[in-house]
């Protein structure tokens, strides 16, 4: 099941980079190169998620060490409280991402970065919902 | 929370290696048992009380709560 995620995320990924120069090939409107651009890096984004995730996998599957290592209780812990403190810091700095951009006037990418600090705590709460169900 | 750890691995003849790999956890997290720093889970704490043979609390003293 999860080698059919890796195999579909990866085919997606090529496809989208694919997608993203055959746009800039064949047709000619204004931000093209822009759209383009952004296509192909969403493309390496995921198949180099995807392939690091593939990559983890095999070798916690084929190491008995990293085995260990990676389902170690308090390896786990430690992810899990580091997970929580990178995700504050991140809160932090998308506020002052925000505070910069409304202040310079750019209003595009303000808005997406407050709609993102919205919807992260929302997800926050989603998960947490979810997991309390599971536990 | 104190532990007996360290003395119970020493008398069995074990370093921290072995019993990590014993007992599926990491060197790292034997050493943070055996300091203190790290109380295991209830499932870590039967698994070392059943290798040694022993109760959890003949291996793990509980003191009441940090301040």
């Amino acid at each position: 099941m999860k080698n059919k995620f890796y195999i579909l995320g990866f085919s997606f990924g090529i496809m989208a980079i694919v997608l993203g120069l055959g746009i800039n090939q064949l047709f000619d409107f204004t931000g093209k190169k822009m759209l383009c651009a952004g296509i192909c890096l969403f493309g390496g984004l995921l198949m180099g998620f995807v392939g690091n995730k593939a990559l983890s996998k095999r070798a916690i599957e084929e190491d008995e060490d990293i085995k260990r290592e990676y389902y170690d209780e308090r390896n786990t812990m430690i992810r899990e409280k580091a997970s929580y403190n990178a995700n504050c810091i991140n809160l932090i700095l998308l506020g002052i991402a925000a505070v910069v951009f409304i202040s310079l006037n750019y209003i595009i990418p303000a808005i997406v970065v407050t709609v993102i600090l919205v919807i992260q705590p929302i997800v926050m709460i989603v998960c947490t919902e979810i997991l309390e169900k599971r536990y | 929370m104190k532990n007996n750890l360290e003395q119970i691995r020493k008398e069995k003849g074990l370093n921290q290696e072995e019993l990590g790999q014993i007992l599926g956890v990491s060197r790292q997290t034997i050493i943070s048992l055996e300091k203190g720093k790290y109380n295991p889970s209830i499932t870590l704490a039967f698994k070392i009380a059943k290798y040694f043979g022993m109760s959890i609390e003949d291996i793990f003293i509980y003191e009441g709560e940090e301040k």
